[in-house]
């Protein structure tokens, strides 16, 4: 969404929300993705509210990364291919 | 001229492209299509093929491939490469698919365009597999690009239209 060389920097988790939830779903910025569309992504894929598709919008666009959904590894690796198939850039990694 | 697409009150997504619009879409979808269609497909194994899961399938080397069909594991090729064996193929199609469906509607000779909410939302999916697959072409990717150095060719003027062309179909299905 930036024009800005993407740093590799460790994504940044809310302390305490995901302990249960072992495998998160990491979405990281591009220079591409128009900010409405990577929104409309989390809205239409995640059904998060606009508020928070919103804000997890700009953790990409301005922090680099954002953990969008945490779960099982099945259930990330699902959503990784779901954010690929909407051609965004997005990982799944074990939460630290 | 091109008009934006707007959400109609009965639920339909309308926009106006002009012929010569239609043209480089279909062009830009067609070597999209192309380019995801995989190589291998008739060296596949059939019941690997029937169940849709490809062989060794390492990561592309084609710097736009590699964009479109990014590593699930950003730190771990290996987990990264046994994952692509599994779903590469699914993301190939599905992609192709609706590259295929928005080309068929282009080729209708009006130019006003009506698609339903579910054909836009696909609509949005392709122009941004077109804008990834234009924006590698660009180097807007590479580490060293430096967007107050934008190039004037025709490419980029193509790129600058897909991106308008995006938003207006985003602008109409969030309405």
């Amino acid at each position: 969404m930036v024009a800005a060389p993407i740093e590799v920097v460790e994504p940044i988790v809310e302390e305490g929300k995901f302990t249960d939830k072992p495998w998160i779903c990491i979405v990281w910025n591009d220079p591409v993705n128009l900010m409405s569309y990577v929104t409309y992504v989390f809205m239409t894929y995640f059904g998060y509210p606009q508020e928070k598709a919103t804000k997890l919008m700009m953790d990409v666009h301005t922090l680099g990364q954002a953990v969008v959904n945490s779960g099982t590894r099945e259930e990330m690796e699902r959503d990784v291919t779901a954010m690929h198939s909407y051609g965004l850039w997005a990982t799944l990694e074990k939460e630290m | 001229m091109a008009e934006p697409f707007e959400l109609t009150s009965e639920g339909q997504v309308v926009g106006v492209l002009e012929p010569t619009e239609k043209i480089v879409l279909v062009e830009l979808l067609n070597q999209l299509t192309q380019l995801l269609t995989p190589e291998d497909e008739e060296h596949l194994d059939p019941l690997a093929q029937e169940v849709g899961i490809g062989t060794e399938t390492p990561e592309p080397t084609d710097p736009v491939l590699k964009r479109l069909l990014p590593n699930a594991y950003r730190f771990d090729p290996e987990k990264a490469n046994e994952f692509r064996r599994y779903t590469e193929r699914d993301l190939r199609v599905g992609k192709i698919s609706r590259a295929k469906a928005m080309v068929s509607i282009l080729r209708a000779d009006d130019d006003e365009i009506t698609l339903t909410r579910e054909q836009a939302e696909a609509w949005a999916m392709s122009l941004a597999d077109l804008r990834v697959a234009l924006g590698a072409k660009l180097g807007l990717f590479d580490a060293t690009h430096d967007d107050s150095l934008k190039s004037e060719s025709p490419e980029q003027s193509v790129y600058d239209w897909l991106t308008w062309l995006q938003g207006s179909v985003i602008e109409a299905i969030q309405s």
